[in-house]
């Protein structure tokens, strides 16, 4: 065989590989890709960023709807992810930064804090940050605001394409928007959330995170990092550093892991000149999932209450 | 840098092209630049240290070539060892001892669980380089054959060099002998297509058994792994197998890229596998799994601890099996797991007899072949039991995964809530060893020489959609890359 032709026919099937392949990605696209598609695909004026608390707990939607157009920069976006995904760090930040709308100034910014945003695995050392971060969806991810994002199904994308073809999600309790807010329902017409199965999640969130705080540690990198975010942040607009309620169970045991939380973030927050609110003293006024993410209607309410303090100040 | 990553998919084209337009005088410059570059993409200091490596054994073999003296040779050899065996030691056992010791030392009284800690974390954070089991033991060989007399020594340091650092089999084997790999770098290499074509063939049946296969097996033995108390009974049943298939898939994917890559640029690698899953003993399986391993220890140690150190042959198979397994990595875990698959060896070469005289009078006649089948089939079931230990990151782990497994309370296997999944998952399993046992590991390419041209494009059609379907984007590494 010639070596033309032979090149020839090995472009003949990468071409029939990448069409195939783009296809599918276009085709799952264009339906459901999973939960954090939507946070990679337009830039934003006003954002939400932290760990699954505000992901599920803040609703850019209610935020959209208690501001007006010139009071604050839009889009509102939630960029928030979830525990190991978006810890405070150079990484998070650069990416935040890169959501950013051109020329926004009057960005309203909440910065939801709690321990997860700060551990980092307790053999691990300050330097490690970075490196650890690289490996997460952030850290891969060079292009956020793409649409379509065929990037974020090259790197990011873990499940087999024939899944996304095939298997769209039927559940209607967890909802994705396109705003990046993760809605919790209460519940709806063919799936029903009992108080026992709520128990039963609060319970296993309890056990899942002594299991995992055993094994991390409290990062002075990570605070530093949360400090620079803020900082950057507020070049663009104004930041509201909240922590979101939770369970008092939750809470007591965050506490006891991390007793000196409150008083360092508030330290933090004095420095860099930015308020500081804890939400979690008016935890018996919402309702959890497991103890630790807000329901939709008390997410709804929560981000309520946000705006009119955000209003206040 | 990964072989199932973005970055391999751009790196290997370049370094093909590149390679095939450079004269051949100096393609041994920009392979070797390709390799430092590829082991690099892991931690640029590392590379320091397989220099370090390189120079040590490329200047003592010459020494050792040059004096007729035979203590002079010996000292040599030791330098070499030594040097290796300490490499090794340092980065990837020194911890391991130390906690060790001080645990057995607490547990006598003799030290407070603080200095346990205070030594595990002393010596915890060494990063281990990647590939450093597999390169060391290459080196190894190479100083051995030439105080043997086997080999001369590489005069040429960069082909030397390339003898150690060469890409495709750098990180994970196959370890290959300085005899065999060495003389292909000094050969004149045309474009051959034909060698091309397998190559890629190879390579992709690689990527299929990593990205399909292994991966998907994971995930079910990862969620068993991950909480076995929650999931007693048969899923652990089912995870074990899964292992078993798992690790099989993973590395031969690694071996037959890594053949299949070398192939690509005109070198022949050894086949690391040989249908071992079809083995019908344990002596047989391990002259079929990771051979270039096993070959290694039986001719750097099972044969030197029989023939100069006149060990009795048990004890020997003992010690390499024993080896075997620290070899796998720093933890007891892996200890154990080779002194459960040495004993079997040893169970079955002393029960030989025995066996054969209770089938002899059975009152059915078991003819030759049942005989062979049903101890394969013993065997690969004992095989994959030790495996737990293999896959669990403690003894304790282990036990409890153990204890669970026995615990079966009802008949359930749907673990990961993913029943189509796990179907997928077996009727693969199946589907990769049927291949196996027509084609063997390395003779994928015969799938496609249809002399029809529609048959071979519908299969390479229905090949590529398969893999774009099923495949697993998880760019994870390869479970041997730890070692």
């Amino acid at each position: 065989m010639k070596l033309s032709k032979f090149i020839f026919k090995l472009t003949g099937l990468l071409i029939i590989l990448l069409a195939l392949y783009f296809c599918c990605s276009y085709f799952i696209i264009d339906r459901y890709v999973d939960r954090y598609y939507h946070k990679f695909r337009y830039p934003a004026g006003s954002m939400v960023v932290g760990l699954s608390r505000s992901n599920f707990g803040i609703s850019p939607e209610v935020l959209d709807q208690e501001f007006g157009d010139d009071e604050i920069a839009k889009p509102v976006l939630n960029f928030s992810f979830e525990l190991y995904r978006s810890p405070y760090g150079s990484v998070y930040k650069k990416d935040i930064e890169n959501k950013i709308a051109e020329g926004t100034t009057n960005g309203v910014f909440i910065v939801s804090v709690s321990p997860g945003s700060f551990l980092i695995p307790i053999n691990s050392s300050e330097d490690d940050v970075d490196k650890l971060d690289e490996d997460t969806m952030l850290g891969k991810m060079d292009y956020v605001n793409v649409d379509p994002n065929f990037e974020y199904m090259v790197k990011c994308y873990a499940n087999p394409l024939y899944k996304g073809i095939v298997f769209w999600p039927k559940n209607d309790v967890v909802v994705t928007h396109d705003n990046g807010w993760i809605e919790f329902r209460e519940g709806t017409s063919t799936y029903e959330i009992t108080e026992k199965m709520v128990d039963k999640w609060s319970e296993e969130t309890l056990i899942s995170y002594k299991k995992i705080l055993v094994g991390q540690k409290i990062s002075i990198a990570r605070l530093k990092a949360f400090e620079d975010t803020v900082l950057m942040l507020k070049e663009y607009g104004k930041v509201y550093v909240v922590r979101t309620p939770v369970l008092k169970d939750v809470l007591d045991f965050e506490t006891e892991f991390w007793p000196e939380m409150n008083s360092q973030i508030d330290s933090i927050a004095n420095k860099v000149n930015v308020p500081y609110w804890d939400y979690t003293k008016d935890h018996s006024s919402y309702t959890y999932y497991d103890g630790s993410h807000l329901f939709s209607k008390s997410a709804e309410m929560f981000t309520r209450q946000l705006a009119m303090d955000i209003k206040k100040k | 840098m990964l072989f199932n990553s973005l970055d391999f998919i751009f790196f290997f084209p370049i370094a093909v092209v590149v390679y095939y337009l450079f004269p051949h005088k100096h393609r041994w410059a920009w392979l070797l630049g390709c390799s430092y570059y590829f082991y690099m993409q892991w931690d640029v200091t590392l590379v320091f240290l397989l220099i370090a490596s390189t120079l040590i054994d490329y200047a003592l073999g010459i020494k050792m070539h040059r004096t007729a003296h035979k203590q002079r040779r010996k000292w040599y050899l030791m330098l070499s060892v030594l040097a290796n065996v300490g490499m090794l030691f340092f980065f990837k056992y020194l911890g391991f001892f130390s906690e060790s010791v001080s645990q057995i030392m607490a547990y006598f009284g003799q030290v407070d669980t603080n200095t346990v800690t205070a030594s595990t974390s002393a010596y915890g954070n060494i990063l281990l380089p990647v590939g450093i089991s597999f390169y060391t033991f290459q080196t190894l060989s190479y100083s051995i054959d030439i105080y043997r007399g086997k080999i001369e020594p590489e005069h040429h340091l960069g082909k030397y060099a390339l003898y150690v650092a060469f890409f495709p089999q750098l990180v994970a084997g196959p370890i290959e002998r300085a005899s065999r790999l060495l003389p292909q770098f000094h050969k004149k290499i045309e474009i051959d297509i034909e060698a091309i074509r397998k190559g890629i063939i190879l390579m992709s049946w690689g990527f299929f058994l990593k990205m399909v296969v292994a991966d998907r097996l994971g995930v079910y033995v990862d969620y068993a792994h991950g909480n076995p108390a929650g999931t007693p009974g048969i899923p652990l049943f089912l995870a074990m197998y899964f292992f078993g298939f798992q690790i099989y898939y993973d590395f031969s994917a690694y071996s037959i890229i890594a053949v299949g890559a070398a192939k690509v640029l005109g070198f022949d690698l050894m086949n690391n596998f040989n249908r071992p899953f079809f083995s019908t003993s344990a002596a047989q399986f391990w002259q079929r799994w990771h051979r270039s391993l096993m070959h290694w220890l039986r001719d750097y140690l099972y044969r030197p601890l029989v023939r100069d150190f006149k060990l009795k042959a048990f004890l020997a198979v003992f010690v390499v099996f024993f080896i075997n397994g620290l070899w796998h990595g720093a933890n007891w875990t892996f200890v154990v797991w080779g002194v459960l698959c040495g004993l079997f060896l040893l169970f079955e070469q002393g029960t030989n007899k025995l066996r054969n005289r209770i089938l002899d009078k059975s009152p059915i006649p078991i003819s030759k072949h049942i005989r062979q089948f049903l101890w394969g089939f013993v065997t690969l079931h004992y095989l994959a039991f030790t495996m737990i230990f293999f896959r669990s990151s403690s003894i304790y782990n282990a036990l409890v995964y153990i204890k669970s497994m026995f615990d079966i309370r009802a008949f359930y296997f749907n673990i990961t809530n993913d029943i189509v999944e796990i179907i997928i998952s077996i009727l693969l399993i199946l589907l990769v060893q049927a291949i196996h046992f027509y084609k063997g590991n390395d003779k994928i390419y015969e799938l496609f020489s249809s002399k029809k041209i529609a048959i071979r494009w519908s299969l390479y059609v229905v090949c590529i959609a398969a893999m774009v379907l099923l495949a697993f984007n998880r760019q994870n590494s390869f479970i041997y890359f730890q070692f």
